[in-house]
């Protein structure tokens, strides 16, 4: 088949482009207690025992998954005990060379959360570090479903306090994409939530149209070395 | 599973495109809000499967979000969950903007204005529209 962008984004499955891969997935529940002031967070602190850094994405949620939120994104409330609007539940998933961090805060009454964390392999890494799989029935290709094709990914560093990567897709749509930054200490975020608990070393937005995938950091308060992660998927 | 459909195992699971779509949210001109309240616009949208990831892109008709200004009007910003910054008068105030699955596999876009301050607050007297591009996937088996 060729690899045409334009006919394989409705394809179910093409060997032209790569897919995702999920080499880890975690699910847990956990109490955490109301907010004693607004940097009070309470952080899960898990190990991965991956040979590399694994980039997660995932959801919770405090009621039993009717309700959920991606990392990320949270509730938001007027705060009684701080009388200010702001978050009332929010979580963030970031990782390191041995662990994944699930913080979250919590502003309303005690209570138990679930998450849910998805790993995904980044696109560093060479393919004999992968881990050996231990159940080869994980991923199962299927006609019921569509999967996420992956046109291009790539990373960029930089110290710059502002600098905008552009990253060329001419798809002549807005497809999707998933960012992630890696900042001090190696910690890798997903893009746009640094700063949800507290202020980071750098500020990053990712946009999308229907040519390009721009990467932007607006300040890098250090001057620390940063890198930014990018899969662009011919799915829209 | 339907079992009579094409099937393939490998090593790894992936992230299954469940279903996608795109939705608006408009905070009316001049809206008021009283003093010590929020005002909420939603829209709640049934897709994909229940519990489902998402990837949600944002776009507004006139800035980019917290601090970029109107040179990102109408790029889809990657990542909801933030805030946009109005400061064309006093006081200036923040349109908190979220996406969140809402039971079933109903999602809500979310677009709130809060006003903690002692008198009424009157938003710009332009339609601040919000967009949202929703990809749901189907989250691997836990």
């Amino acid at each position: 088949m060729p690899a045409s962008p334009s006919a394989a984004k409705n394809l179910l499955f093409s060997t032209d482009y790569p897919i995702d891969k999920v080499v880890y997935k975690h699910e847990f529940t956990g109490s955490v207690a109301k907010a004693a002031n607004q940097g009070d967070s309470h952080t899960f602190t898990i190990a991965h025992g991956l040979p590399f850094t694994p980039h997660c994405i995932g959801t919770y949620s405090d009621d039993g998954f009717t309700t959920s939120y991606d990392f990320g994104s949270g509730d938001i409330w007027y705060d009684p005990t701080f009388h200010q609007y702001g978050p009332r539940i929010l979580a963030t998933v970031t990782s390191d060379a041995t662990s994944i961090y699930v913080e979250v805060l919590n502003f309303d009454t005690t209570r138990t959360f679930d998450f849910h964390v998805v790993g995904l392999v980044p696109q560093d890494i060479p393919d004999d570090v992968y881990p050996a799989a231990t159940n080869t029935g994980d991923f199962n290709l299927n006609t019921d479903y569509n999967y996420m094709k992956i046109l291009a990914s790539g990373q960029q560093s930089s110290s710059a306090n502002n600098i905008t990567w552009v990253i060329p897709h001419n798809l002549g749509y807005v497809p999707t994409a998933l960012v992630f930054t890696k900042g001090y200490g190696d910690v890798v975020y997903l893009g746009g939530a640094e700063n949800a608990m507290g202020a980071n070393d750098y500020i990053f937005y990712a946009y999308l149209d229907s040519s390009n995938l721009y990467m932007q950091v607006v300040d890098n308060f250090n001057n620390q070395p940063m890198t930014a992660y990018y899969r662009i998927y011919l799915d829209e | 599973m339907n079992l009579n459909n094409f099937a393939l195992n490998t090593d790894y699971d992936s992230l299954k495109n469940d279903a996608n779509g795109t939705f608006t949210v408009t905070v009316p001109a001049s809206s008021s809000i009283g003093a010590g309240t929020e005002k909420a616009w939603t829209q709640d949208i049934q897709l994909g499967s229940s519990a489902s990831l998402l990837n949600v892109k944002v776009k507004n008709n006139r800035t980019g979000p917290s601090d970029q200004g109107a040179a990102h009007a109408n790029q889809w910003y990657v990542l909801t969950g933030t805030n946009y910054q109005r400061f064309s008068g006093l006081p200036g105030y923040s349109l908190q903007v979220t996406c969140f699955h809402n039971g079933g596999n109903t999602i809500r876009c979310r677009v709130s204005v809060f006003n903690a301050g002692t008198s009424t607050l009157t938003t710009d007297n332009v339609n601040d529209v919000f967009t949202f591009a929703i990809r749901t996937y189907l989250a691997p088996t836990f």
